[in-house]
């Protein structure tokens, strides 16, 4: 299982577009998890897209994520788990522990 | 509760009092919101709840920039200058995004809160949904943003990639299409995303002038140049330096003044009408036309040479009844505006509605669907479109269509085929909801779609 975080000062990201780490999580074992950070200068959708790809991140978690952003990653076939709220560490904990369910839409809201 | 007091007064209140507070600030049409010191959320009335579509369950105690997610919240928080100021700020324009990723504008007024000692305990926005405001500003200008361009359909999409990446330079662009596909819509965007958007963005519609105007209506005259000069008139040209010109169908430009053309676009200078001095300019040229520039070319009525030099980059803009996916799209996005212009509520179109207009081929393409959403919205009298309130005209054309349509669908499987690709994506692959606006059962859906090798290919 492997997934990114949208974040900005150790939270969430509220705003897309205002993230300044993707923090890539992969679970290979049960309790072999690696966590990687990486730092964006700029994030533009296609930077965005490009970290993705270059981890093989299939599914994002953010908060706010304007149009223009969730067309071209939903495009590539990213999932997009969006309107999240909260500290990174409870975020990954959550989405672990598959507290933040992802039903058959594509898109999936929740709040907290 | 009680760091949300407001100071009415400093008496004491009942308790009774708090509640009738409470209960008048809950029932104000105006978004309402206090946060504490920590800016997390301690108060959030039900209009609050409806502008951000965040209940008051998921917001309280959040913090109040992870509910509105405004891009004032990382430049210049008010709300945060009011509490550090002790001042109120009234009427700050901003923009929310809410929880379905739309974006809202709204005009906000912020103020410090205290508490009955008279110690500041945190801070205290009201604010009010703008988009009516907003969009009649836009209509006012003709200014229309990228964000403006409404479609989901993939040819559109790159559509809009491909605008933004050329919007930036200074490229010149043709836009083809039929009539009303959004040609206008786009060339606006197009300035408004290049670096000249702060610049003049000057639109000329050739076909609207008479031949003998064009010339000086695009160069402008010197003074004396004919009996009726009797001042220097500034040309469309210059008015557009250092903009964007807009040459709305340019395949009516006349032939001599194609060659005027070419010189501005090969020296960026030409003469005024009587002028023996040049004018420079500096403009870029985004050209419209709903005819076939080739097919005018072999006939000699456009210049080849003129063709090469508009035409940076061409593109076409698809008819709508190439592109129905966008259809519900388009439908809702005028069902927003017109219920805002006719102060009314209508949400939807009911399901006969939708599916006359998913059948329709809209020769007028976008505009005659703006046109009959605008006259279903002004002679509705609930929240819902029916059939009977659509205009009458495009009723007779659907129920005549209608007649003929079964046997042309069994006709045209490729037709079909679209028609349900179309319906499918523009509901998510929801085989339920695609079933219903067709009409069939929901197994006649899978068996056309097995037969027709229709499946999602963008579910991871
Ligand atoms: N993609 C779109 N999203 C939102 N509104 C649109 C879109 N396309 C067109 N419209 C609306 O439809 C109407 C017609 O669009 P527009 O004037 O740009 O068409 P056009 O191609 O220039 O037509 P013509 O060839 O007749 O000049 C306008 O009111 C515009 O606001
Ligand atoms: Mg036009």
């Amino acid at each position: 299982m492997r997934f990114a975080i949208c974040s900005l000062n150790h939270r969430v990201a509220p705003l897309i577009n205002h993230t300044k780490e993707i923090i890539v999580v992969s679970k290979v074992q049960k309790k072999d998890i690696s966590i990687k950070e990486i730092e964006m200068a700029s994030c533009n959708a296609l930077e965005i897209l490009k970290v993705l790809k270059d981890n093989k991140v299939k599914t994002l978690i953010c908060g706010g994520i304007k149009e223009e952003y969730s067309q071209l990653l939903e495009k590539n076939n990213i999932k997009i788990i969006e309107n999240v709220i909260g500290d990174i560490g409870d975020v990954i904990k959550m989405y672990l522990h598959k507290n933040i369910h992802s039903n058959n839409t594509k898109r999936v809201r929740i709040a907290k | 509760m009680h760091s949300i007091l407001i100071k009415v007064d400093r008496y004491r209140y009942k308790m009774d009092d708090v509640f009738l507070y409470l209960e008048l600030l809950n029932n104000i049409t105006m978004g309402i919101f206090a946060v504490n010191l920590d800016m997390e959320i301690v108060f959030f009335n039900s209009e609050a709840e409806k502008i951000t579509g965040f209940t008051k369950d998921e917001a309280m105690g959040q913090r109040c920039y992870e509910i509105f997610r405004t891009e004032l919240c990382y430049k210049n928080c008010y709300l945060k200058k009011a509490i550090k100021e002790k001042k109120k700020f009234t009427h700050v324009r901003n923009t929310i995004l809410n929880k379905n990723n739309k974006e809202i504008p709204v005009d906000i007024t912020v103020s410090p809160l205290y508490d009955i000692k008279g110690k500041i305990r945190g801070g205290f926005e009201s604010f009010i949904d703008n988009s009516l405001y907003v969009q009649l500003e836009k209509e006012l200008y003709k200014n229309y943003s990228f964000e403006d361009v409404i479609a989901k359909d993939e040819k559109m999409v790159n559509l809009m990639h491909t605008l933004l990446r050329i919007s930036q330079t200074d490229i010149p662009v043709i836009i083809t299409g039929e009539t009303g596909v959004g040609k206008d819509v786009f060339a606006s965007a197009i300035h408004n995303r290049s670096n000249r958007h702060d610049k003049p963005f000057i639109k000329v519609n050739c076909a609207a002038l008479p031949v003998s105007l064009i010339e000086s209506e695009l160069f402008g005259y010197k003074k004396g140049a004919f009996t009726d000069a009797k001042t220097d008139k500034l040309g469309r040209f210059q008015e557009a330096n250092g903009g964007t010109i807009l040459l709305d169908e340019i395949s009516d430009l006349p032939i001599e003044l194609q060659a005027k053309l070419l010189q501005v676009l090969d020296e960026k200078e030409f003469y005024p009408l009587g002028s023996k001095k040049p004018i420079k300019v500096d403009v870029r040229i985004i050209s419209t036309t709903n005819k076939n520039l080739k097919d005018l070319i072999k006939n000699r009525l456009f210049r080849e040479d003129l063709y090469y030099r508009l035409n940076g980059i061409e593109f076409e803009i698809p008819p709508l009844r190439e592109r129905r996916s966008d259809i519900p799209l388009l439908i809702e996005h005028f069902l927003d505006i017109f219920s805002k212009t006719y102060n009314k509520t209508v949400q939807r179109v009911d399901s006969n509605v939708l599916k006359a207009l998913l059948n329709h081929d809209f020769p007028g393409n976008v505009r005659e669907l703006k046109h009959i959403i605008e006259f279903g919205v002004a002679v509705s009298d609930n929240n819902e479109i029916t059939y009977e309130s659509l205009p009458i005209d495009f009723r007779k054309k659907t129920e005549s269509k209608n007649n003929i349509k079964d046997s042309y669908i069994k006709a045209s499987n490729s037709y079909e085929k679209e028609q349900i690709l179309n319906i499918l994506e523009s509901n998510d692959w929801d085989i339920g909801k695609t079933a219903q606006i067709l009409n069939i059962h929901r197994t006649t859906l899978w068996r056309k779609m097995k037969k027709y090798g229709l499946f999602n290919t963008h579910v991871a």
